[in-house]
């Protein structure tokens, strides 16, 4: 208990010195993992109270079950690496205020801890919102800057929007237990209207953070715009916290859901992952694009959840922990590539001094760790074998699969439709990182700025490479998540599911042995023999000469580095395809003619907007509109007006009142 | 294994429908016809075994006559006379269509299995198709410029229903089907007519121009 | 033992007739246009050729031009050891998941893309961003077909759904396969890079998709790509004639019935790249743009399959 509550504010307390502060957060987040992962392996759960507040019923208590657990070991995680990379960064990307920027980094992991692994009501809306609060302040830390302080705001009045749902679900929970205990929460029976309005505010609510479509505007606005190190934590583990609060939610708290609850998680899932990727791809800023990532794989992991949800809705609990297992794995791979992949794009930022992918270029030569590690990240989220991402998505499809077994006609029909979706996701996935490495990493420079990049420092490749490690670890050995996914199937489901997924070392598979299994490890080793077996066969009998040459410019003797494939002419097939959805504006945008034989000088520009934005932006005007209308009305200036309206209140709340004595 | 044969004979019926939605060829559009017509002779010829009802060899020996050779050769001929541009022009593109078309399949699909028809394996399989059909064959009416591909969309449509009446109740009276195939074979020379005489007067065909002419 | 040695057997099989299915198509086409065309071994002899030529590397190629040829050519090299073809022993059957196959090819595919960018040309990056649309779109109806055909032999193992689909017999087949087929085979076109979706006989920019992409390999890196591409087209081609053409699965070990496999397969083999290539000849190349089309339209099919074998 003690070591928990040591481990979590010791950071906080050397914020005056900065390196000290990330060496500490990485020391104190590395015994957490082991804290954790011992109370997991032991099914030692403990609980205390942090404080007692003088309210009654609002203290804070702490419950470390295995699904917090679960969560701290992720936070953690992220956290350690994150600060070893913040060790570097923070100095060469020269932030002002290092001690401010210190003390919201350490306070802000610490509250995601704390949320968590709250178990009150009052208490964890609290730390929920110093969790929101802290992030905001990092979205605008370069407050001078015009993006950061749309972005924020538009952050900070979303994240409320969410907060206001989540309080009204709360709310319903303690009219119908009479406590703000969570343990009093615990599989309470509702009425079925009371709780589909728990369920719905409840998915309304989290899902704003978690950045589930359509509510997601906030985060490809808010994400890029921070500090990269906070963008790793906001997208890595962030978001993940509504992942959590929606598995306490569906799966400890609810009795008895409905099947269609399931299924619209499933529908809303498949539809964030589709449409998260398919504004990564229009993107040609690095971190925007990182960000419409996060939308995907939310996306992938409700598509798990809501699968688990209609196998819990069956009781068929063993099929229920596997899918279960699909959603909380990807959590994990997605908390560990996404930080990666942002830490990378912090990391070519910071030599660039552009979020441009259009002006990159030949990275791979100057920073060529960097670039491999970003490779790692993005062939884990694209879920190629044999990485990690590879194994969840694996496991995200069986448990599509596996729906076969719902015995209802719709989720039969529809389910393998959102397979195929998140087929296509994946596809698009790739493409969109072929596109991230091709045109930023390979190739030539493409400006001035990444001619002169050169490769960042130690702490941040050590950052970077442990995240890196991660990827390859998890994907070899999946067992090892598996492993600690098990002790949370057995709290909210009863079922060891270690013991079904992986019930041969090295092999993951379905609940039912026989009806799918992979072992990536075994991949892995056959791919590496054949490729060694390859090379020496061409080493013994091929032609081993090269000739290192200029590219063929069809004939042009000038190098033009602006020849090379864009990212904007990359997504242009997609972007013409789907134009329905993306509203793309294209065309040219200065004409400058120099002579009237040379071809002018033209700026191409291509733009997408987001379908839902433009909704968004009509609401807005709408209530605009109907505010002004109404001032109008109302409010006219004339005192007696007014003061009517006094009147009227008062008169409005006597009759209440005395309704009540009734 | 009738009825699985039948199934599969419905089955190339709705798969030349879709090919009709995502065709872009005025000749092209009617070959497809003419084969789906085929399949829908084939289909009726065989329900006819099946029954051994005489009407039915009638009815698919019209068919194939009307549907497979006089339609086609006239929509060929009024092609090839009007010197329209052979290409397909729609309101939605054809990826667009294609998902739309494929929700409209799945909800026929599903209204389907709550609709009783009695008994038979045949009527059980082949509704579900039929109706698609038909639905593709009004999708195609509404989503295309031109009054010669409306066309097209009305008789895919009108397959739709040979298909579901035959399979149904094996076939309807015989009088009733060769009138049918009156008001068909009527409606299709009618409007090839039509149209060739708009054509005289206007280069442009499209549905716009003749929206124009009521004016 | 025995069944090592036929799994290895398998696997060098599949891998030895690429090649051949390439030099089938090319004579189908070349004796269809009226002229005599090349020996149906020419692919070998052009691998062999490529192989004895010196690399000539871009300048501002990075380590990746040099892995990615390996990559790309060991990817459909390790999974045509989870293929059964005339038997269900496979060389690396503890793998053999259909769902890891199909995510195994897009590593290749991502390898490639890369390899088109890295040279700093610009034809590669047009080549991989077309290659990429294409796999893309053609995903959705692959796992379409591959969710019916799961849900119908109840597994995702591959050697299991080819022995159920050889257990029942043609006429056992729901009538759903018959979408599933046509969607398989649009499929097979578009990710093996033929007419009506790509032209691998032609280097013309507004068109060339594949060849985009490895305009610049030359020597070693273009055999191996080129030795990816085959194996990649005979590992559909053996998925395709292995669910619906289900004869020549032999479950006996004797050397008869090996015999007959290898000869059933290599036949069935050759009638699929006969077809294709006559397919080739009596459609044009699609517009670029058609081509969303042409997989929507594939992509309805699996759908109805689906829908049809479910209702």
């Amino acid at each position: 208990m003690d070591f928990f509550i040591i481990f979590t504010l010791l950071p906080i307390l050397f914020f005056a010195k900065p390196r000290v502060a990330f060496i500490v957060q990485t020391l104190s987040s590395l015994s957490l993992i082991v804290f954790s992962i011992i109370h997991l392996i032991n099914h030692d759960y403990l609980t205390f109270i942090l404080f007692n507040s003088l309210i009654n019923g609002a203290d804070f208590p702490i419950r470390l079950d295995a699904l917090s657990l679960l969560f701290v070991i992720i936070i953690s995680t992220i956290s350690a690496a994150v600060s070893i990379y913040s060790i570097n960064y923070l100095y060469d990307e020269d932030y002002h205020h290092k001690r401010l920027f210190a003390f919201i980094y350490t306070t802000f992991i610490a509250s995601l801890i704390f949320v968590v692994t709250s178990f009150n009501a009052i208490s964890f809306l609290i730390f929920w919102e110093i969790m929101s609060v802290l992030s905001f302040f990092m979205v605008i830390y370069s407050y001078k800057n015009e993006e950061n302080k749309k972005g924020g705001f538009i952050y900070l009045f979303m994240t409320h929007l969410g907060t206001a749902f989540i309080t009204l679900a709360f709310i319903l929970m303690y009219k119908n237990s009479g406590s703000f205990d969570f343990n009093d929460w615990i599989h309470l029976s509702l009425s079925n209207t009371t709780k589909f309005w728990v369920f719905l505010f409840v998915l309304i609510g989290f899902g704003t953070k978690a950045g589930m479509f359509p509510i997601h505007v906030w985060l490809p606005k808010a994400h890029p715009v921070a500090p990269s190190n906070i963008s790793a934590l906001m997208s890595g583990v962030m978001i993940k916290t509504a992942i959590y609060m929606f598995v306490r939610f569906y799966f400890y708290f609810l009795n008895d859901i409905p099947w269609w609850y399931g299924f619209i998680v499933l529908i809303i899932g498949s539809f964030s992952a589709l449409f998260g990727v398919m504004y990564a791809l229009a993107q040609h800023d690095l971190k925007k694009l990182l960000a419409y990532h996060s939308i995907e794989n939310i996306g992938i992991i409700m598509m798990g959840l809501g699968s688990a949800m209609l196998f819990f809705y069956a009781k068929l609990n063993i099929l229920a922990a596997f899918a279960l297992l699909a959603a909380l794995f990807h959590t994990y791979n997605h908390a560990i590539f996404k930080s990666l992949l942002f830490l990378g794009a912090g990391a070519t930022l910071l030599k660039t001094h552009t979020k441009d992918m259009e002006k990159y270029g030949g990275l791979i030569k100057l920073m060529p760790f960097t670039t491999l590690f970003f490779l790692i990240g993005s062939i884990s989220i694209s879920a190629l074998p044999p990485f990690n991402g590879f194994v969840s998505e694996w496991l995200t499809y069986q448990s599509l699969l596996l729906n076969n077994n719902i015995n209802i006609e719709l989720v039969k029909i529809f389910v393998p439709i959102f397979a195929s979706m998140l087929a296509l996701t994946g596809a698009f996935a790739a493409a969109c990182f072929v596109k991230v490495i091709g045109v930023s990493f390979l190739g030539k420079p493409k400006s001035q700025n990444s001619k002169k990049a050169s490769e960042v420092r130690f702490y941040m490749l050590f950052g970077m490479g442990i995240l890196a490690s991660l990827c390859i670890l998890f994907g070899l050995f999946p067992n090892i998540v598996i492993k600690m996914v098990s002790p949370v199937s057995m709290l909210l489901l009863n079922v060891n599911i270690a013991s079904f997924a992986s019930s041969k070392s090295l092999f993951i598979s379905t609940p039912n042995f026989s009806f799918g299994h992979i072992t990536t490890l075994g991949l892995a080793l056959s791919f590496i023999a054949v490729l060694a077996i390859l090379y020496l066969l061409v080493k013994k009998f091929a032609n081993t000469q090269t000739r290192i040459t200029p590219t063929w410019a069809c004939g042009q003797i000038k190098e033009n580095v602006n020849a090379q494939y864009s990212a904007s002419g990359f997504s242009q097939p997609v972007r013409r395809v789907f134009a329905f959805f993306y509203n793309p504006k294209e065309g040219v945008k200065k004409v400058e003619q120099k002579s009237k034989y040379f071809f002018p000088k033209k700026d191409y520009i291509a733009t997408t907007t987001d379908g839902i934005e433009t909704l968004y932006q009509l609401i807005s005007k709408a209530i605009i509109n109907i505010s002004d209308y109404l001032l109008k009305k109302i409010e006219n200036g004339s005192i007696h007006i007014y003061l009517l309206y006094i009147f009227l209140t008062s008169i409005a709340f006597l009759i209440y009142a005395i309704q009540g004595d009734f | 294994m009738f009825s699985d044969f039948i199934e599969l004979i419905g089955a190339f019926v709705l798969v030349l429908a879709i090919l009709q939605i995502s065709s872009d060829r005025l000749f092209f559009s009617v070959k497809v016809y003419a084969l789906q017509s085929f399949f829908v002779a084939l289909s009726i010829f065989v329900i006819g075994l099946y029954s051994s009802s005489n009407d039915l060899y009638i009815s698919a020996f019209l068919t194939l006559l009307i549907k497979v050779i006089i339609i086609p050769f006239t929509l060929f001929e009024a092609i090839k006379e009007m010197k329209i541009k052979r290409e397909i022009e729609t309101y939605i593109n054809i990826t667009n269509s294609l998902m739309i078309i494929s929700s409209i399949i799945i909800i026929s699909f599903i209204l389907t299995r709550y609709i009783d028809l009695g008994g038979e394996i045949i009527s059980k399989k082949i509704f579900p198709i039929s109706l698609s059909i038909i639905f593709v064959g009004a999708f195609i009416m509404v989503s295309r410029k031109k009054p010669i591909t409306q066309l097209i969309g009305f008789l895919t449509l009108e397959n739709g229903i040979m298909l579901a009446a035959t399979s149904v109740t094996y076939g309807m009276p015989l009088i009733v089907e060769i009138g049918i195939f009156f008001d068909v074979i009527v409606g299709a020379t009618m409007a090839t007519i039509i149209i060739h005489h708009i054509n005289e007067t206007v280069d442009d065909i499209d549905e716009r121009t003749v929206e124009n002419f009521e004016e | 033992m025995a069944d090592f040695l036929i799994a290895i057997l398998q696997f060098i099989l599949i891998i030895t007739i690429a090649p051949l299915i390439s030099g089938i198509i090319h004579k189908t086409k070349s004796l269809l246009r009226g002229s005599k065309g090349a020996s149906i071994f020419q692919p070998y002899y052009n691998i062999l050729k490529l192989f004895q030529k010196e690399v000539v590397l871009s300048k501002d190629a990075s380590w990746i031009s040099i892995i990615a040829p390996y990559i790309v050519a060991a990817v459909p090299i390790v999974l045509a050891g989870f293929l059964p073809v005339f038997n269900s022993h496979t060389l690396f059957s503890f793998n053999s998941d259909i769902i890891a196959l199909v995510y195994t090819l897009a590593l290749g595919t991502f390898f490639l893309a890369l390899y088109g960018f890295d040279q700093a040309s610009s034809f590669g990056g047009l080549g991989s961003s077309r290659e990429m649309m294409v796999a893309s779109l053609a995903e959705p109806a692959l796992m379409m077909v591959i969710f019916t055909f799961a849900l119908q032999s109840n597994s995702t193992n591959i050697s299991t759904i080819f022995e159920h689909m050889h257990k029942g017999e043609f006429l056992q087949f729901p009538v759903s396969s018959i979408f599933a087929l046509m969607a398989l085979y649009f499929v097979i076109i578009a990710e093996s890079g033929r007419i009506p979706i790509d032209n691998p006989e032609t280097h013309l920019e507004l068109t060339m998709i594949h060849e985009a992409m490895i305009l610049d390999a030359s020597g070693r890196s273009l055999a191996l790509l080129e030795i990816g591409s085959f194996i990649k087209t005979a590992i559909f081609l053996t998925l395709f004639s292995n669910i619906f053409i289900p004869f020549g699965l032999y479950e006996a070990n004797s050397f008869l019935a090996i015999f007959l496999g290898i000869l059933i397969y290599i036949i069935k083999m050759s009638l699929l790249a006969v077809i294709i290539a006559i397919g080739e000849m009596s459609l044009a190349k699609l517009r670029y743009f058609r081509i969303p089309d042409a997989m929507m339209f594939g992509f309805v099919l699996s759908l109805i399959s689906m829908i049809v074998y479910r209702l």
